[in-house]
């Protein structure tokens, strides 16, 4: 059916709260690329398997990802009338045991992690009631999952569907109020408006840059052009995170919404999603999403009978991290070379094939529904007050609990490793920590109780990025850090300009030197030369901060340079 | 027109220019490498940086590359910007150590040595994209191209193998600012050679590109004077007759015509492709041929065809 108006979308919406909240058994996997590589997959089919062995009434279903990377495989289990049950950690031996538990109505003690009674949605559209009536005792002693720390500090926003929703079935994102932003904006709101209500939010670019959106909206909103592009920025360069890949695998709707909304605002009809090269599952799962979107008129002519129309493609970008940047995206995306270009013009103005382009990280699109349903100004009330909203933080490295969670921007950063991380594995103390992938500096454990936000974060020396936090423990070796990411930015230079191409490829050769124990004074007094003069006259944000990881390095742990070096007179 | 300051100069331009054009238009001196005003500026060389100042917000960028605006303020030699440049021939320098326009840049920034501490090489080339894009942008071959990424890049042409666009006019080679692009201009051997060897033709060797082709010889006065394939190229996209291209740049001349001999038959008018011969009428019995050089092309098709040689 096509949605012409939006009783058509409530229609959907009823049918979609059927499958979450159905009376048959849901059965959910988390099978995002994480779950997948613990086994999420082998179990998904041995529990159809199971299900149907054991004639159980129960509906296997595909859900994505929830942030708690640690405990995959997930598995949750949704009897009618009873609360939802997490499972973690499940193996597939387990898995019979799993169904036969649903016939008897016992549960797997061992695995429990938590359970909900009900879930609220974010933009107060009514909630999900699991429970009804008196909770049975077998689950009394279970947690509310509101009452563990990893979510209840939490503000699940953008995250919210993530883990519960199947991302194959439309219905689902509908149920959770999916599209009725885009509903609200195109019958209620004027593209003025639109970008206005972006605009008081105060958002900013969630790549990295931290650009204010509304701004950029506008800037585009008002060029000249015959055409103009909406691009959402999906490339994820930065090693040590997969926030794009697990919102795509997850919640790809949410994204697409977002994209449409922008498209409406500024005035383009063509959209494009550049995903890096190494995210199948994700650019699958987005192409069937797109698809869906598509049946449902949700995309394409005349979406909602509204006389907008906005087609949507998904462009597999080749994997290289300098194709975050925005005008080496746009170049990659024409055909040629992922190189940046120099600004002005901007791509506003003159962006993919010279046209008017709002680039956004897919992040930022991800709020824009919310924004649009709740307002700007609510959205400004969340975070800080120069960087409002909530952020993505993927931990990794030497902490006890890899996950990723979605905080509000101005959380301190050593909450962060403790609450969601629960501090550094195996007992040892932290060391270091560097935030915003390999532009941003490596800090000492002192500097912890710095606000996660974009401000603090600048003035340390060190970036918000796109929400990595990467946690260093007592036997790390600085060194060996600050030449992992010297490396990887001498992999990821385009070439282009001197002072990167050949700035980088000197500090490679300096910091060899230094760790083969030839280093000298001299080498420190000339990788800052370099550092200095590649901060400045780097054509890109990859080539100004190339030096940042051995010069934070050198700042915040200088005994271990040092020490390194040939001794005057030795 | 807009008005911005450079180095405290107030100065009125066209919007939109770059800073680079702007400066030089009014005897303000900016290095560069890698600019030519033949090709659109590609910013890699990095020497020609700025300080710009906007909105209060000031920020380093090529200014080869930069459009003035409304306002601007530039600086073209603060010590940022000088230490900057420093930087960038000494990175150069350590790339290319034998290439002499480099040597004579770091002298020129008093840079005695390369840093002992430096990696030094021994490339020739510092990528400064002027014979790709005079390739691919002026003659329009498309034979070259930058391959490779980061520390690897260089300029080759497709998957290292002969490149099969080029037409080996020369141009990478002329536009080379180190010289490490290179041609070999080849002329006819006789066969003072052993038995059986065939004679060599006139070729020029695109030596980079894996490329020869011959050259074609002159039908005045025999030298080899341009590749055949560059004279194809050209011939079909311009609107020039065929003997135009038969005919070497030093024997090209405008047609003189010799009015004792000329019969006033018309035969040159009717061979002329660009209408350049008309009668000067002298009255009478009397016409005579007469070239209109602003439509001429030195083709010499008249002189060809005249049946008593009355043009030379």
């Amino acid at each position: 059916m096509e949605i012409k108006k939006v009783s058509d979308l409530e229609k959907i919406r009823k049918e979609g709260m059927n499958l979450i909240c159905s009376p048959m058994t849901r059965i959910t996997v988390g099978t995002a690329t994480c779950g997948l590589a613990k086994g999420a997959g082998k179990i998904f089919e041995a529990l159809k398997y199971e299900v149907k062995k054991q004639k159980v009434k129960a509906d296997v279903v595909t859900v994505g990802c929830n942030g708690l990377c640690y405990a995959e495989p997930i598995v949750e289990v949704i009897r009618s009338g009873r609360p939802r049950i997490t499972y973690g950690n499940v193996s597939i031996e387990r898995v019979r045991e799993l169904v036969k538990s649903i016939r008897t109505g016992r549960l797997l003690n061992d695995l429990v992690l938590m359970r909900r009674d009900r879930e609220k949605s974010p933009v107060g559209t009514g909630f999900i009631q699991y429970t009804q009536g008196k909770l049975p005792k077998a689950f009394a002693g279970i947690t509310e999952y509101r009452r563990l720390g990893f979510f209840k500090n939490q503000m699940k926003l953008i995250s919210k569907n993530a883990g519960t929703i199947s991302p194959e079935k439309i219905e689902e994102y509908i149920a959770m109020a999916g599209y009725t932003a885009l509903a609200k904006a195109l019958t209620k709101m004027s593209p003025e408006a639109v970008v206005k209500e972006v605009t008081a939010s105060k958002i900013r670019g969630r790549g990295g840059a931290g650009y204010p959106t509304g701004a950029k909206w506008q800037a585009c909103r008002m060029a000249n052009g015959d055409k103009k592009y909406v691009v959402c920025n999906g490339s994820e360069g930065d090693p040590e995170i997969g926030m794009h890949r697990s919102f795509l695998e997850s919640d790809p709707h949410s994204i697409i919404e977002g994209i449409i909304i922008a498209g409406y605002a500024v005035g383009a009809q063509e959209g494009y999603i550049y995903v890096n090269d190494r995210y199948l599952l994700a650019m699958e799962r987005m192409e069937s999403a797109i698809k869906q979107a598509e049946d449902l008129n949700l995309l394409g002519d005349n979406i909602m009978d509204s006389g907008f129309s906005f087609s949507l493609q998904v462009k597999r970008g080749g994997g290289a991290y300098i194709c975050g940047e925005e005008t080496a995206l746009l170049n990659a995306l024409e055909g040629s070379f992922g190189e940046p270009q120099s600004r002005p013009p901007y791509p506003a103005q003159k962006g993919l094939f010279g046209k008017p382009t709002v680039v956004n990280n897919l992040e930022t699109l991800a709020n824009i529904p919310l924004i649009i349903l709740k307002g700007g100004k609510w959205f400004s009330g969340i975070g800080t007050r120069l960087s409002t909203g909530t952020k993505i933080i993927a931990l990794s490295g030497n902490i006890a609990q890899t996950c990723w969670v979605e905080v509000p921007l101005g959380m301190k950063i050593k909450d962060i490793i403790d609450i969601f991380g629960k501090g550094i594995a195996k007992g040892k103390k932290i060391k270091a920590f560097q935030t915003g992938g390999p532009s941003g500096g490596i800090l000492p454990a002192r500097l912890l109780n710095l606000k996660l936000d974009y401000e603090q974060l600048c003035r340390a020396g060190s970036l918000l990025g796109s929400g990595g936090l990467l946690v260093m423990d007592e036997d790390t070796n600085m060194l060996d850090m600050a030449k992992f990411f010297t490396d990887f930015f001498a992999d990821e230079s385009c070439g282009k300009c001197t002072s990167c191409r050949e700035g980088v490829k000197q500090l490679q050769y300096i910091l060899l030197s230094i760790i083969e124990g030839q280093g000298t004074e001299g080498h420190i007094s000339l990788m800052k030369r370099i550092a200095a003069a590649m901060a400045d006259t780097s054509a890109c944000a990859l080539g100004k901060t190339a030096a940042v990881p051995i010069i934070s390095v050198m700042k915040h742990f200088p005994r271990e340079i040092k020490g390194r070096l040939i001794k005057k007179g030795a | 027109m807009v008005t911005i300051k450079i180095n405290g100069k107030t100065i009125k331009a066209e919007k939109g220019t770059s800073v680079l054009e702007v400066a030089r238009a009014n005897g303000i001196h900016i290095p560069t490498l890698c600019y030519n005003d033949a090709l659109k500026p590609y910013g890699a060389c990095r020497l020609c940086i700025v300080e710009i100042r906007k909105n209060g917000k000031t920020s380093i960028e090529t200014s080869c590359t930069y459009p003035i605006e409304e306002g601007l303020k530039v600086v073209t030699d603060s010590r940022r910007i000088l230490e900057g440049r420093k930087m960038v021939v000494e990175l150069l320098l350590a790339r290319c150590p034998d290439v002499k326009s480099m040597r004579k840049l770091a002298k020129e920034y008093g840079i005695k040595d390369i840093p002992p501490e430096m990696k030094k090489e021994s490339d020739e080339c510092i990528l400064c994209g002027q014979c790709v894009l005079a390739c691919n942008e002026v003659v329009k071959a498309g034979a070259i191209q930058f391959a490779g990424k980061g520390m690897n890049k260089i300029v080759d042409s497709p998957f290292h193998k002969p490149a099969e666009d080029c037409i080996a006019c020369g141009s990478c080679v002329f536009i080379c600012p180190t010289g490490v692009v290179k041609k070999n201009d080849l002329g006819l051997t006789l066969s003072s050679s052993p038995e059986g060897q065939k004679p060599t033709f006139p070729k020029r060797e695109i030596t980079n590109w894996q490329v020869e082709h011959k050259l074609r010889e002159c039908k005045k006065c025999g030298n080899p004077f341009a590749p055949e394939p560059h004279l194809e190229k050209v011939k079909q996209e311009q609107n020039l007759p065929s003997e135009f291209f038969n005919i070497c740049q030093s024997c090209r001349q405008y047609p003189v015509i010799d009015e004792d001999k000329c019969l006033g038959c018309g035969g040159c008018m009717e061979n002329c492709p660009m209408g350049a011969l008309e009668f000067d009428d002298k009255g009478g019995y009397d016409k005579k041929a007469h070239v209109y050089t602003q439509n001429c092309t030195a083709c010499h098709s008249c002189e060809l065809i005249c049946p008593v040689q009355a043009i030379s």
